[in-house]
């Protein structure tokens, strides 16, 4: 019975260590998720920023996003297109980064332009199951809703 | 073929259907002649999935756009062995792949246990075959991968480019071979709850199971790092993804399962424990399904929001429920026959490797699904960055690197000091010497973990190494045969603990190849004319000219550098870029030179058309150890379940009944 109470001892250290751990190493990692309507033009705190790719930021984005300039790009909110932001950026760019793609990228906020971590790009990919309306351009004539509505279902 | 296809679907949901009622009815006296019935509606819904899956890959392959599948993720243009993976592409395609593996698992199942289990046997059909019922059900009334389009398009949209490569042909279906096995030592836990059998029998059925499917899981994961490091041209190869740590957070709890279940059957403990883990890891496995599929998750796999989220919450609260009460109910039964005798044994060992795989396994899910959470206490949706995870990961898995080590060399209950005296003195001479490099390595910016890790690798080798010397020495001096012989005998006579050890040595590499990319991986921007050099990291790069060629799918940009290392030319790197006419799709094309020690990986940013090459270049040291650890721990895996000839002898025999301690 003492080995038991020795074990349920250990076992409470265990998690406890396990706990802080976690805790210790979420502090410094939190990111708000966020869009270009939830950006605060006076917080200077780590966001992430999601939404679509305006037109307008020049041919070859990827070796823009090498120069010592960056590639500066407009983000806009993907349910109210009004409300955009502009993003500095120096880094790899995704392949599949290009005008109305859906992306993610972490910064902040310095001077109303949103200052983009190195590297931190990232597209959302729109061919790979996609189930919602088709992407203009594209050769799908008609969104599987109404496929499926179409087909009797 | 829209209906053929479908109607293949509908029959192979009834046949699944049928075959969980006769399963289940068989059981009843009397009535043990509905189990052939059930064991032939396995036979059956496995033929007709067949079916619907040859349809979809006719369909394919002769380009019949009137189907939204195919019109989505195939072209006229796209490769015949395109056109055939074209089947994971979509969503409706790859859960398609999931039900046919499902039925073919099963077939296997029934197949191999005509003879044995036949307590067990009803209970394991019904379990498959009900998640045979919902993955039946989704493909045939909720995603139909054999939709049907009007008007009909000229062409198909094609397939990504990213997923046109030989990663992305076998990633997908070895991930959901590891997922669809899982569900057989799933189906034999139930199995041994609902009919009281809660001896070692069960375990005995699914060890090879378990182990083939981990391996599988494993070889997905490792692929699917490999093409995020081949083909997305960032020069890493993991990113803690949601979908990534999808396919991980399983792996983890099935590789403690491995572990545990060692010492249920040597010592008749953690019965419980193992009824939870294979739980949790089937319901992880669904729940890596459920991510992908819900939309509830960003993630730069992002498959689009689909309605198939609540259906596989679903399934998985009716999992963790029913055998919940199943557990609740057979408390008594599943009692430990033996006590924990001391802190230092191979169980104790065990439950630690246990704690850590899990807990590491519970980390990686609450930063998964922090987002999710914090949405829903809070306004704001607050990720939780890498940073998080390496943090978490890097001291667990140093750990479990530790007790890799540790564990094989422990005896069993209790470890006398002499003895361990005795076993880990020369594994901890030759970590002492390792220190001393491994502290000069790492002085110059490197982390200090990195230190640590290495000398832990070393320390473990050697006790794996130790561990392979005892064994040949005793059968060389018992046996008087000869050394060769000697290693032959062990793998013959103790596969699956040599086996094991050859796992444990894959794993000690990737994790070396592993911390060294983390610590040491350095990286540099160059733009080179033509004639033009760049130094990165003591590589010398020059650009030697530009190419451009045209073919009727795609354009072609890309640049030939000769790189030098010090005065000596070590290789010629030709990146590219290639644009997709179909899609507009930009693809880049790395090139890599490997040698053991270091990866040169070079990306090709773009080409102005007045010959200025913009390349990145990622010096990412030992990653080929990263790849070798996988390939060795799948060697190892495949060692420990080679059949023997003695594994045709009664499965209650207990295995390795051999002198030597197993593993």
């Amino acid at each position: 019975m003492r080995s038991r109470s020795r074990f349920a001892i250990a076992l409470v250290l265990a998690t406890a260590l396990g706990a802080w751990l976690i805790w210790t190493s979420i502090g410094g990692s939190l990111e708000t998720y966020t869009n270009p309507s939830g950006l605060r033009q006076t917080d200077t705190s780590t966001y992430r920023l999601n939404g679509m790719v305006n037109a307008g930021y020049g041919s070859a984005p990827a070796e823009q996003a090498q120069t010592a300039a960056g590639l500066t790009f407009v983000v806009r909110d993907k349910q109210n297109s009004a409300s955009t932001v502009q993003v500095k950026y120096h880094g790899s760019v995704p392949d599949p980064f290009a005008v109305d793609r859906e992306i993610v990228v972490t910064g902040h906020m310095q001077d109303g332009v949103f200052i983009a971590d190195r590297g931190s790009l990232v597209t959302l990919c729109p061919s790979k199951f996609m189930e919602k309306g088709a992407a203009k351009g594209t050769a799908m004539p008609a969104t599987s809703k109404a496929v499926k509505d179409s087909s009797g279902q | 073929m829209s209906l053929v296809g479908r109607v293949a679907l509908l029959l192979a949901f009834a046949a699944a259907l049928y075959a969980v009622c006769a399963a289940l009815w068989s059981r009843r006296p009397g009535q043990l002649r509905f189990m052939v019935s059930a064991e032939r509606a396995v036979y059956g819904m496995a033929a007709v999935t067949t079916v619907a899956v040859i349809t979809m890959w006719t369909a394919l392959l002769t380009d019949q756009f009137n189907l939204a599948d195919v019109a989505g993720y195939s072209s006229r243009t796209l490769g015949d062995r395109y056109k055939i993976t074209a089947l994971w592409g979509s969503q409706a395609g790859s859960l398609l792949l999931w039900t046919w593996l499902l039925s073919l698992v099963s077939v296997l199942v029934v197949v191999t246990n005509r003879r044995r289990n036949r307590e067990l046997m009803p209970i394991v059909v019904a379990v498959l075959m009900a998640v045979g019922v919902f993955f039946t059900s989704v493909v045939s009334f909720i995603t139909s991968p054999f939709e049907t389009l009007s008007p009909v398009p000229m062409d198909g949209r094609g397939l990504n480019p990213l997923l046109q490569n030989a990663y992305m042909q076998s990633h997908p279906p070895l991930l959901y071979i590891g997922y669809v096995g899982l569900t057989v030592p799933f189906a034999f836990a139930v199995a041994a709850l609902v009919t009281r059998r809660l001896d070692t029998a069960w375990i005995t059925s699914i060890r090879r199971w378990t182990t083939v499917s981990w391996m599988f899981l494993g070889v997905g994961i490792v692929l699917g790092s490999r093409w995020a490091y081949e083909e997305l041209g960032w020069g890493g190869y993991w990113a803690w993804d949601p979908v990534e740590n999808a396919a991980l957070m399983p792996w983890l709890v099935a590789t403690a399962f491995l572990h545990s279940i060692m010492v249920q059957e040597r010592r008749g403990m953690l019965k419980i424990w193992n009824m939870v883990l294979i739980t949790l890891t089937f319901s992880l496995a669904l729940f890596g399904t459920f991510l992908v599929r819900s939309g509830i998750l960003s993630s730069v796999h992002a498959f689009g929001e689909s309605t198939l989220g609540p259906y596989f919450l679903a399934l998985i609260v009716a999992v963790l429920v029913g055998v919940f009460a199943l557990l609740i109910t057979r408390l008594p039964l599943l009692r430990s026959q033996n006590g924990l005798e001391s802190y230092i044994s191979r169980e104790a060992i065990f439950l630690y490797n246990n704690l850590l795989l899990v807990g590491l396994a519970f980390a990686v899910f609450w930063g998964t699904i922090f987002p999710v959470l914090s949405a829903a206490v809070r306004d704001d949706k607050i990720t939780v960055g890498q940073g998080f995870f390496n943090q978490v990961a890097g001291p667990i898995g140093l750990a479990l690197l530790l007790f890799t080590g540790v564990g094989p060399l422990i005896p069993w209950r209790k470890a006398s000091g002499r003895e361990l005296r005795r076993r880990f003195a020369v594994p901890l001479i030759v970590a002492v010497i390792v220190l001393v490099p491994s502290l000069m390595l790492t002085q110059d910016g490197g982390n200090w973990w990195a230190a640590v890790a290495f000398v832990l690798a070393a320390f473990t080798l050697t006790c794996i190494a130790g561990e392979f010397w005892r064994g040949m020495a005793v059968r060389h001096q018992s046996g008087g045969i000869s050394w060769f012989g000697a290693v032959g005998q062990m793998f013959v006579r103790s596969r699956r603990r040599y086996g094991g050890y050859i796992a444990h040595v894959g794993i000690v590499l990737m994790i070396v190849g592993i911390v060294s990319q983390g610590s040491f991986s350095s990286q540099g921007d160059l733009a080179l004319r033509t004639g033009q050099d760049g130094t990165v990291s003591g590589y010398t790069f020059v650009n030697e000219g530009g190419t451009r060629s045209r073919d009727p799918h795609k354009m072609s940009v890309g640049v030939k550098l000769a790189v030098y290392e010090g005065p000596g030319r070590i290789a010629t790197l030709e990146p590219r870029v290639d644009m997709f006419t179909a899609q507009m799709q930009r693809s880049t094309e790395v090139a890599i030179d490997s040698t053991p020690f270091r990866d040169v990986y070079v990306v090709l940013v773009g080409l102005t058309p007045d010959g200025l090459a913009r390349i990145s270049v990622f010096i990412n040291p030992m990653m080929m150890w990263i790849w070798t650890g996988g390939i060795v721990i799948v060697i190892g895996a495949l060692i420990a379940v080679w059949p023997s000839r003695r594994a045709r002898a009664p499965a209650a025999m207990p295995e390795g009944a051999d002198a030597a301690p197993r593993g």
